[in-house]
């Protein structure tokens, strides 16, 4: 059975980029503004159990065609864990590296001014 | 893991289908290479003809592994400084046959040290000229093929050479040599070796070296004896070029193409891979080449040359956890017929046989290099 909790002010969302980490049931969740959406992740690196959340949110460095030249895609989905540097993306909390590993996810419901975590 | 005896085991070497020797050498000496020099390369013949032993400033210790098997030189050889001469390749093909192995596939010996040489004009003589020995002697021998050797000093002449032998019956791939490899396996500048191997279908066979005066790996160079530089130099060499391969993307622009990695053994290779892994992930931003984490190309392409194996009897499960960390599919039994750090077949079966199934046995023993050479 999910339920809701708030989890911040929509005030405090307020520009794309803009996170608030908090406690939902014993665990650490984080809401992130993204692109005008807001998007939920645990706040707990799957890799080595380190505060992913509270780590930069980045781009992500592509290649060229032929593979050689590096190019910096600017859409700053990526949360890359203040541990080791592991990044996931906020959308979907898929590694944009290797996509067997992810981490969780949770629905966002904004009602009244309120941000509300679905867990 | 545990060793059960499952129906389909296999119980003895003769139930294996095949077995090949991806690791097997040439001893082409310099008369050799001379001989077969093409008329663009005849201004070397006058240096090859007044050295006594051109090359012997590659070799700095006493005592470096010798050529042939120790039991062979004291049979045959009174004078150790013909031990290259007038060999061809019957030794290669006669070891071969001793140790019950069905086929080899064949690199060079003198040459291994052809990256150490700096003079670009002079490298891709010898590479025409010990290539077109290679060529002409493997004709004489059905249990062999052979790797054409490249001269990294000029990739676009490389290509050429490729190009111009690889029709050849018994070309099974080229050997881009791992040692002393400067930039390594992954720079930009190889491109036209690896486009032209792609292009006729050749696997890239790199194998490593001992003895000589190399760039590289730099640990060598404070190596005081042939040991200290033989225990260390295989592993680290194939551990930069492997890294270098792939965190710069080369299996992704050329997905068609497969890697060897021959000479130094296998325990290296679960260490390397969950590290190349790990670092996939913790360096993201510097690996845009890859879209995929280095063990998924590894286990398309990549390919791993058993020997030198060690004192594997001591521990046989040890053994069979390491070929299972990588995976049978990617391991190719290699003996390094004729030299006297040769691996007979029991070395490798004897200790797994009864921790794999007959297919991932007879795939380690000799299918995986039918598939990799198209043998």
């Amino acid at each position: 059975m999910t339920e809701r909790y708030p989890v911040a002010d929509a005030t405090e969302l307020s520009e794309d980029g803009s996170r608030v980490i908090a406690e939902v049931r014993g665990q650490e969740i984080a809401v992130f503004r993204h692109d005008g959406d807001y998007y939920a992740v645990a706040n707990y690196c799957i890799h080595q159990g380190g505060p992913l959340c509270e780590g930069a949110l980045s781009g992500r460095m592509t290649t060229s065609e032929d593979g050689w030249d590096w190019r910096y895609d600017e859409d700053e989905k990526y949360v890359v864990c203040p541990w080791h540097g592991w990044q996931f993306d906020i959308t979907t909390g898929r590694s944009p590296k290797d996509e067997r590993y992810a981490v969780p996810t949770y629905d966002v419901e904004v009602d009244d001014g309120t941000v509300y975590a679905v867990r | 893991m545990s060793q059960t005896i499952e129906p389909d085991r296999l119980s003895s070497l003769e139930d294996v289908e095949l077995i090949v020797d991806a690791d097997a050498h040439a001893q082409a000496s310099w008369d050799d290479i001379r001989a077969h020099l093409d008329d663009d390369h005849r201004r070397f013949e006058r240096f090859f003809e007044q050295s006594p032993a051109p090359g012997t400033e590659m070799n700095l210790y006493h005592s470096p592994t010798p050529t042939y098997l120790y039991e062979d030189m004291t049979d045959g050889e009174e004078d150790p400084a013909g031990l290259y001469d007038d060999a061809k390749l019957e030794e290669t093909a006669a070891v071969t046959e001793r140790i019950g192995v069905d086929a080899g596939v064949v690199n060079p010996t003198l040459i291994l040290n052809l990256n150490f040489i700096r003079e670009r004009d002079y490298a891709v003589a010898i590479m025409q000229g010990y290539n077109d020995w290679l060529v002409s002697e493997l004709d004489a021998y059905d249990n062999l093929v052979g790797n054409l050797v490249v001269a990294p000093h000029d990739p676009h002449r490389s290509a050429e050479e490729i190009d111009r032998l690889a029709d050849e019956a018994d070309v099974a791939g080229v050997q881009l040599l791992g040692t002393a490899l400067l930039p390594p396996a992954g720079h930009a500048s190889y491109d036209p070796i690896y486009e032209a191997a792609a292009a006729n279908d050749l696997p890239i066979s790199m194998h490593t070296s001992g003895a000589g005066m190399k760039p590289f790996p730099e640990q060598s160079y404070w190596a005081e004896t042939y040991a200290e530089d033989h225990v260390t130099q295989h592993p680290f060499a194939h551990v930069t070029n492997a890294a270098s391969l792939l965190l710069q993307g080369v299996p992704e622009r050329f997905p068609d193409l497969t890697f060897v990695f021959q000479e130094a053994g296998i325990g290296y290779v679960p260490y390397l891979l969950r590290r190349l892994d790990t670092a996939y992930h913790e360096f993201g931003h510097e690996i845009p080449a890859l879209p995929n984490p280095p063990r998924e190309y590894v286990a398309d392409s990549f390919y791993w040359c058993t020997q030198p194996l060690g004192h594997t009897a001591e521990t046989p499960r040890h053994l069979a956890w390491i070929v299972e960390l990588i995976g049978p599919e990617n391991i190719l039994f290699a003996a390094d017929a004729p030299h006297p750090d040769f691996d007979t077949p029991e070395e490798l079966f004897d200790r797994v046989r009864a921790y794999f199934g007959a297919d991932a046995i007879n795939d380690m023993m000799g299918q995986n290099a039918v598939e990799v050479y198209d043998i």
